[in-house]
């Protein structure tokens, strides 16, 4: 069983980096997603398990990201009293600058995907793994994984495609690909 | 009749792999004849290819400060990082450079508003130690106003930086709760800065906290030992700032 070693993980941190934001939609988050990755991966030693390198460090970001999003979850909303009834308008949700961005459009779509499509095509489509490490990675099957890359891709086009190609293909799809029953 | 999405065949996953390149010769040469027989088939593998297309073409680099942070992990443990000094200090020169030329476009003098860009920009440098004498409070200080450690709340520093705005140093701390709820804590060095277009929320114990709206982030600032301390998150709630700066 080979060891991680530490030295060789900076390499991949641009790409690791890339993964974050299309798993947290956010640059900023994206930036302490990896960085908390790594420190739990360098928090001590770590050893591979005939895995690739990269696969590992994409199974940690995952895990990383679902405990973090667990956490947020279970921890109760700090409540100001004098805060709330100043009915404080909250326009957080109209302004991501980084939208703005060709790039920052797309890895924001695939935020938007559903986790399992989502982390398919992060480890394929962004990190680059084969369909087994992925597989290997996510814990499931590499039919499944083809399965979800089909699925994420397919939904991920539409959501960029301008709205009118989007519904001429749905129409497409609709006629060449429901079967009667 | 009832209409449902045809299921998962072999079609989909050869479809799948030949758009990314990594179908078989053998399933490659067989796809391809079918598509080009069948439009729906080509419209299928031309979706899937934009796709694959687009994510491959994403060229993003990780900011040098995560770059550096992230050296800086790979060589001491999570729990023992030190603040960088010399490496740290030419990237927060190359930082005040950018926010010196973006900010000066519109004020010759430090403002809450360039205080409340720069909490909500990205950290430069590693995060500060836990001051060896008072595990309650950072080890960095700015003009002897000290950031607090959170830690025991829940929120973890995650990165820092220092910029010089309009003459006056600003020295910021990152923290993140767990579920990246990210707040920049900020404290500008010298005079307090005056507070235009805030309301007052709450004054207790001779501390006055305004609320200052800014488009898409939570704003939070007050004055401590005469400094101007601004809390500012993209995510958190006003609600969790007050919490926060009242603990401080």
């Amino acid at each position: 069983m080979a060891r991680l070693d530490p030295d060789s993980l900076a390499a991949h941190t641009d790409r690791l980096y890339r993964a974050a934001w299309a798993l947290c939609g956010s640059p900023l988050d994206a930036e302490d997603l990896v960085q908390e990755t790594f420190a739990r991966v360098l928090g001590r030693p770590r050893f591979l398990s005939g895995q690739d390198e990269l696969a590992y460090l994409m199974q940690a970001l995952r895990n990383t990201f679902l405990s973090g999003r667990r956490a947020a979850a279970r921890r109760p909303a700090v409540v100001a009293a004098r805060v709330e009834e100043l009915s404080l308008s909250d326009g957080r949700a109209s302004t991501q600058p980084e939208e703005a961005l060709a790039a920052g459009e797309l890895l924001a779509a695939v935020a938007q995907l559903d986790d399992d499509f989502r982390f398919a095509l992060v480890a394929v489509d962004i990190l680059g793994l084969s369909y087994a490490e992925a597989a290997r990675a996510l814990g499931t099957r590499e039919a499944t994984i083809t399965t979800r890359l089909y699925r994420a891709r397919q939904r991920l086009a539409r959501q960029l495609a301008p709205p009118q190609s989007a519904a001429s293909r749905e129409g497409t799809a609709r006629s060449g690909r429901l079967i009667d029953e | 009749m009832i209409l449902r999405p045809r299921k998962h065949d072999r079609s989909t996953a050869a479809i799948t792999r030949l758009a990314d390149g990594s179908a078989s010769e053998r399933e490659r040469a067989a796809l391809e004849a079918a598509v080009a027989r069948s439009p729906q088939l080509a419209a299928e593998l031309a979706e899937q290819r934009q796709a694959v297309t687009a994510l491959a073409a994403l060229d993003l680099q990780a900011p040098p400060g995560l770059h550096a942070r992230i050296r800086e992990l790979e060589r001491k443990p999570a729990s023992r990082r030190p603040r960088t000094t010399r490496r740290a200090a030419v990237i927060a020169l190359a930082v005040l450079v950018l926010v010196l030329v973006s900010l000066s476009r519109s004020s010759g003098h430090a403002s809450v508003r360039g205080v409340i860009a720069i909490a909500l920009a990205s950290a430069s440098q590693p995060p500060p130690a836990v001051s060896p004498r008072d595990h309650a409070l950072l080890d960095v200080a700015i003009d002897r106003a000290t950031f607090p450690n959170w830690d025991y709340r829940g929120w973890r520093t995650t990165g820092s930086r220092l910029d010089t705005l309009g003459g006056q140093s600003v020295e910021t701390v990152y923290y993140t709760a767990r579920g990246w709820e990210r707040v920049g804590y900020s404290i500008v060095g010298g005079s307090a800065l005056p507070v235009k277009g805030a309301k007052l929320v709450l004054a207790r114990h001779g501390v006055s906290y305004w609320v200052i709206s800014d488009a898409g982030a939570s704003v939070l600032t007050w004055r401590r030992d005469g400094h101007t301390c601004v809390l500012a998150s993209h995510r958190a709630p006003v609600s969790a700032l007050l919490a926060l700066a009242q603990a401080d």
